[in-house]
């Protein structure tokens, strides 16, 4: 039956290529998954110096479960070994795009401190930043002040950061016993 | 939630409009066949393909994919599946309006290398969205661009008997009516600033 | 001629065919059949990723790899794969180099995988892949394609770069260098003072005029040419014509003599 033949030659064909094509991809994937994650860290590690200063670094962290949009938490100490408050990672998106940023809290006061964005996907991302987000650092104050060219992504950040304020009060009321 | 949810169809509609602002589907919509009628039987096909492609494609993602840890096999399953997608959309238009799929001719075959539809489903699992805002997505992102093309079309129709200057006969007129429209739409950008949701 | 006298060396047959029509293969896709000012394919990454220079640089670079892979892998296997599932099987392919890309420029540079998000992604669809892969690919060696791939893409590039050009310039009023691709050190090139800029051009809608003016500019010029190439031909005929009425005339006057 030739027609079987040709179908099963085609299936074959077709399948093989699939199956080189699935080889290589993974084959890439070996190769650069360990770089995207090295990235990722010098990102984190880029936005703790950002905003805690220069000589900032991670103490020790852990995964964060249970909150809307926190998903990681940083103690971050300085190199004389002073604890200068906990960074939360926070992940989450809206109808416009993903956001993820680190969130800044200061030991003394447990305040606010600024934020560093990660992924910032918005359809209006260069608004959202000069609008929201570089007024917000500079005044930690004018979290509130959502309405700019950018609301939805200013409101996601605003829940994000109080969401994220509520995992740094939780881990400072269990290290105070 | 409701609330949530028509508001997303709403700004991916026309805030956001996927082809004016983001760009998503400009080779269709720019070689648009100038008869209203058949830009409304494309946009309508484009509305199926990229409602069954978000039904499929999500769920394939985040129940098969990554529990599988092959996460990075997305763009090929997706594309793959849209092209069948498009063949089964257009075998159900042969039998069932002959008419419709004759005049679509060659567009219909087009809508796989649509970037609206491959963009709507990538861009679904890149951001990370819920089943539902995946949904809200892909429904405003194709009747805009069905509520685009339909506009553009009849536009066009006008335009041919337009006087226009020689140089800018055909494709960089309808570009200029384009940005006009594009500037038309940056104009509701504001729309949702007073809703406290 | 050549070919028919050596019959038997087609190694040599290829090497001297090849030295006039490389150079054409390779011209085309810059200017006759440039893919996005002639064929007007491939607008979706041209209107979205023109914002900077340096974004349509890398796009059009990786672009690029992706068109030159893939219509070298077609080529490479069109003898072997079957009529009936040819285009699953060019899309498999292109979507594998395109995956490939993708995560090595997630790895090698993030800021440019940021910078394009989906559109990397968006090359699969892109008409001019496709299009090459069926059109040429398909029915050429494998030299020939990786040439006709390379003029392609990197006409591709330098129009995208000519709108980023434009789109920079007027909207912003200056080149900035060095924030995608990071190894150089960031410049910032202000040729027109801020305070002049049209900020018109970094929106969509000045995406869409400043395509508009180009493709216009390239038509006025078309229809200039063709203008003057009328007029030629017309001025020809006419002087012909002349030329034909006095020699009547000069034998008619030898005739009636």
């Amino acid at each position: 039956m030739p027609n079987a033949k040709k179908y099963i030659l085609t299936g074959v064909i077709l399948g093989s290529i699939a199956a080189v094509a699935a080889g290589l991809i993974a084959a890439t994937n070996l190769i650069t998954a360990k770089k995207i994650k090295q990235n990722e860290l010098d990102k984190i590690n880029a936005g703790l110096a950002t905003i805690y200063g220069n000589d900032a670094k991670v103490k020790d962290e852990a995964d964060l479960e249970n909150y809307e949009y926190s998903v990681h938490y940083y103690a971050v100490e300085n190199s004389q070994s002073e604890f200068l408050g906990y960074a939360v990672k926070t992940s989450g998106s809206n109808m416009y795009g993903k956001i993820s940023l680190i969130a800044g809290f200061d030991n003394a006061t447990h305040a606010f401190m600024s934020l560093y964005m990660i992924v910032n996907e918005q359809s209006y991302a260069t608004t959202l930043v000069e609008k929201y987000i570089e007024p917000l650092n500079k005044d930690s104050s004018k979290l509130d002040d959502v309405t700019c060219g950018a609301t939805y992504g200013a409101k996601l950040v605003r829940d994000m950061v109080n969401d994220a304020k509520a995992a740094a009060d939780a881990l400072w009321s269990k290290q105070n016993g | 939630m409701l609330v949530t949810f028509i508001l997303a169809i709403i700004s991916s509609m026309l805030i956001d409009n996927v082809v004016l602002s983001r760009f998503y589907g400009i080779c269709p919509f720019l070689g648009v066949s100038k008869k209203v009628k058949s830009s409304l039987g494309m946009g309508i096909a484009v509305v199926f393909v990229i409602m069954l492609a978000t039904i499929i494609c999500w769920p394939l993602y985040n129940y098969v994919l990554v529990p599988a840890g092959v996460a990075y096999l997305d763009t090929v399953t997706y594309i793959l599946v849209i092209a069948s997608l498009v063949q089964l959309v257009g075998l159900f238009i042969k039998k069932y309006s002959p008419s419709l799929y004759k005049s679509l001719g060659i567009y219909l075959p087009l809508i796989t290398t649509n970037c609206a539809v491959l963009g709507v489903a990538q861009g679904n699992t890149d951001q990370g969205l819920t089943f539902l805002m995946a949904l809200a997505n892909g429904l405003g992102t194709s009747i805009g661009f069905l509520i685009i093309i339909v506009v553009f079309s009849a536009i066009r129709v006008r335009l041919e008997t337009a006087n226009t200057p020689k140089a800018f006969k055909g494709l960089p007129i309808a570009l200029i009516t384009a940005a006009i429209m594009a500037l038309a739409f940056m104009g509701l950008r504001g729309l949702f600033t007073g809703i406290n949701i | 001629m050549m070919q028919k006298q050596l019959p038997m060396h087609s190694g040599v047959n290829k090497m001297a065919r090849e030295k006039g029509s490389v150079r054409k293969n390779f011209l085309k896709g810059l200017f006759t059949e440039n893919p996005l000012l002639v064929s007007i394919l491939g607008t979706c990454p041209a209107l979205a990723t023109t914002k900077t220079l340096e974004a349509a640089l890398g796009m059009g670079f990786l672009f690029t790899i992706v068109l030159i892979c893939s219509s070298m892998l077609v080529s490479l296997l069109r003898k072997i794969i079957p009529e009936e599932i040819r285009t699953p099987a060019y899309i498999v392919i292109i979507a594998t180099f395109v995956t490939i890309v993708k995560m090595m420029t997630n790895a090698f540079l993030p800021e440019l995988y940021s910078t394009l998000g989906v559109f990397i992604s968006l090359i699969v669809v892109n008409c001019i892949v496709l299009g090459r892969a069926e059109a040429y690919a398909s029915k050429n060696g494998v030299f020939d394609s990786f040439i006709d791939a390379l003029g392609m893409g990197v006409g591709y590039t330098l129009a995208i770069m000519l709108m980023a050009l434009f789109r920079e310039l007027i909207g912003t009023g200056a080149f900035s260098f060095g924030t995608i691709f990071t190894f150089i050190p960031y410049f910032k090139l202000q040729i027109i003072p801020a305070s002049y800029e049209i900020s018109l051009f970094q929106t969509p809608a000045g995406a869409f005029i400043v395509f508009a003016l180009i493709l216009a500019t390239i038509a006025f010029i078309k229809n200039r040419k063709a203008e003057l190439k009328a007029n030629l031909a017309k001025q020809e005929k006419a002087r012909k014509l002349a030329e034909a009425q006095a020699a009547a005339a000069k034998v008619q006057a030898g005739g009636s003599k």
